[in-house]
């Protein structure tokens, strides 16, 4: 019930139409029958009293000589008289008495008394002696010459009167009745008038930014549904209008974007292609250029003098050295290109690795490493591994000239970002050629000074810049350099 | 045991020369059959094409195969190796140009043995010939060194 009532607003209104029209017209229907009865008694009552008073003045000689043939013939006059309805009075005389000053009759039209009457003989004016559903019974005093002499009794038949009440009432009840119902079809039509155009509302709005919106039937109207319905057209047309807008927007963007992947998948294949070829192809004619320079210095070594041995030394040497290239190169391009695993990695121990592997290479070199315990990062192994590799290779290679190679790897906090540094005391360099740090092939140091192809530090960048991160470099000529590189940590991985 | 061929599979004309040499210069002294395609070595294996009516139940104790191969290539020659129960069993070393390679081919299950470097880096040969239970190979006709 609560549910059914609280699910529409119509319903609401209705109901409370419904009960508000009853009640009220209810209540109006009881007072007005009550008050019509009270108005009509008193009328009945006044009226009567009068023709009680009448009655008692025109018999008052007859009864004060005795002449009670008259007087009977009188009382029924009035009787017979009053079987019709006077001046649109609803009373009859059911019985009219005369009674002397002792109380006896002097004449009655009733030929059985009432016994009742013998106690009123003396009224002293006109009364009311009772008064029924169906009766009213009068007395009035009888006088001769300002001297009381008897008294009149009129019992007055009022069912007429009743009779008129009741068809009053139950025309009043049909009355009632197509009041209510026509206050209830009112009401009803009412809160449809209302409520019809808020669903009306409500059945248009999912088509919100179709643009079809179309609320025909309310839109003329000066009033406040007629100002919504507008509002309402006009917001789903600028709705429509947006949405199409981003909708193109979208497209134009989906197409851009596949489009860039296109083109990314496709140079990836081609780069992936290109450095197969690399690989295989370059491989071919190099190895035949140190191969059989190798087989000529040992099949024929003792056919050949000195500077020819060198000179074929030197083939190898730069065969060889163009293997490290294409393999260098093919490193800087695979960083790129492979896919990226994220695990958390414990830096501190990789770099203790790769520094056990320096020493190993160069066993003799007298070198200080400290490494903060508990450096961790979330990453790529293999691309930190690289990474880490290059920067403590450089820190070993560029201070190998020193007495002393002093390399420590740390971290610091700069804001509230981790900043992880690789500092050494070698060779450092010049801070005007900073920004070439970066490049492929790019190099600060000849070759004879530091051998080295130049693409360690563009595979590092690249492996930073994968991971989202940055590093950049500080240098003095003579006394050693600074690489800073910040991994962002990557909360959502493991 | 049959024979002892080695089966060297390789199109490039300057790494048979120099891969023969180097196996030569270790002092192996097994016979090294040369084929220069993958069909080649098919042919040879099962007896077909030009080398029909060969003895098939010789077959050799090692294949190094090469991947780049005119016609049939390596992998393919690989996945036809392993799919006949006639040689099943063979052991197949893949002659790789560079690491860049090495990884491409050791990311798929080819059912390859082991990876040399090209051409023929002796210190891998030996470890792949090694672990392939092939020792013999070299120590029946290796001396002391
Ligand atoms: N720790 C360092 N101290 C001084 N100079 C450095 C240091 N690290 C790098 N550099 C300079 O930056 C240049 C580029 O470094 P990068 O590592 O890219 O190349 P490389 O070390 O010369 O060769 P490779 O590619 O073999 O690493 C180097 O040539 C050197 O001049
Ligand atoms: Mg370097």
């Amino acid at each position: 019930m609560n549910n059914w009532l609280s699910g529409s607003f119509f319903r609401q209104v209705s109901l409370l139409l419904l009960v508000f029209s009853v009640v009220s017209i209810t209540a109006y229907a009881i007072h007005n029958f009550y008050e019509l009865r009270r108005q009509w008694r008193d009328t009945i009552k006044s009226q009567s009293s009068d023709v009680t008073s009448l009655i008692a003045l025109t018999v008052a000689d007859d009864l004060r000589y005795g002449k009670h043939f008259d007087l009977w013939n009188k009382l029924k006059h009035f009787q017979e008289q009053s079987e019709h309805d006077q001046n649109g009075a609803l009373y009859r005389f059911r019985e009219i008495t005369a009674l002397d000053n002792t109380g006896n009759t002097a004449g009655s039209t009733d030929p059985i008394k009432h016994p009742l009457m013998q106690s009123y003989g003396a009224a002293p004016s006109t009364t009311v002696l009772w008064n029924s559903a169906d009766a009213i019974r009068m007395a009035a005093p009888v006088q001769f010459g300002g001297e009381k002499i008897g008294s009149i009794i009129v019992a007055f038949d009022i069912t007429p009167f009743r009779q008129f009440l009741w068809i009053h009432l139950r025309d009043f009840a049909i009355y009632l009745f197509l009041v209510t119902l026509a206050s209830v079809a009112f009401g009803l039509a009412l809160a449809r008038w209302i409520t019809r155009p808020l669903s009306d509302i409500q059945n248009v709005l999912p088509m919100m930014g179709s643009g079809n919106i179309a609320l025909s039937a309310l839109n003329q109207r000066q009033d406040e549904y007629g100002r919504l319905a507008r509002a309402i057209e006009s917001a789903d047309k600028h709705i429509q209008e947006d949405a199409k807008q981003i909708r193109m927007h979208r497209d134009t963007l989906e197409e851009t974007v596949k489009l860039r992947t296109n083109e990314l998948t496709a140079s990836n294949k081609e780069l992936e292609a290109f450095s197969y070829s690399v690989s295989h192809d370059l491989r071919a004619p190099l190895r035949a250029i140190d191969g059989f320079s190798l087989a000529l210095i040992e099949d024929y070594g003792d056919k050949l003098d000195e500077t020819a041995a060198s000179y074929l030394k030197r083939v190898r040497g730069g065969a060889q050295k163009m293997g490290t290239l294409i393999d260098d190169l093919l490193q800087l391009s695979r960083v790129t290109r492979l896919e990226m695993k994220y695990v958390k990695i414990d830096l501190s121990a990789m770099a203790e690795k790769i520094i056990q592997g320096l020493k190993l290479d160069d066993p003799k070199r007298d070198a200080e490493i400290s490494i903060s315990p508990d450096l961790t990062a979330t990453g790529d192994t293999g691309l930190i591994q690289i990474m880490l590799q290059n920067l403590l290779g450089n820190a070993w290679k560029y201070s190998g000239k020193k007495n002393r190679s002093i390399i420590e790897f740390g971290s610091l906090m700069q804001g509230d970002e981790l900043v992880y540094f690789i500092r050494d005391n070698g060779a450092g360099f010049d801070m005007r050629y900073v920004s070439k740090l970066f490049g492929a092939f790019q190099r600060l140091h000849t070759e004879d000074e530091f051998p080295g192809t130049g693409i360690g530090l563009a595979t590092v960048q690249r492996i930073a810049n994968r991971h989202g991160g940055r590093i950049w470099a500080e240098g003095k000529v003579g006394e050693g350099s600074c690489f800073y590189f910040v991994l962002p940590h990557i909360a959502n991985q493991p | 045991m049959g024979s002892k061929i080695i089966l060297l599979v390789e199109d490039n004309p300057d790494d048979r020369i120099l891969t023969v040499r180097a196996l030569k210069q270790h002092n192996i002294s097994n016979e090294i059959k040369e084929v220069k395609d993958g069909q080649e070595v098919l042919d040879y294996l099962f007896g077909e094409g030009e080398y029909a009516g060969r003895d098939i139940t010789i077959q050799p104790q090692i294949i190094l195969l090469d991947l780049k191969l005119p016609r049939v290539d390596g992998l393919e020659v690989l996945q036809r190796i392993r799919a006949d129960s006639r040689t099943r069993r063979l052991p197949v070393v893949i002659l790789t140009s560079s690491n860049e390679q090495k990884d491409r081919i050791s990311s798929y299950d080819l059912g390859a043995n082991s990876y040399v470097r090209k051409p023929v880096d002796f210190n891998e040969f030996i470890e792949a010939a090694r672990q392939l239970g092939m020792y013999w190979l070299m120590l029946n006709e290796a001396p002391d060194d």
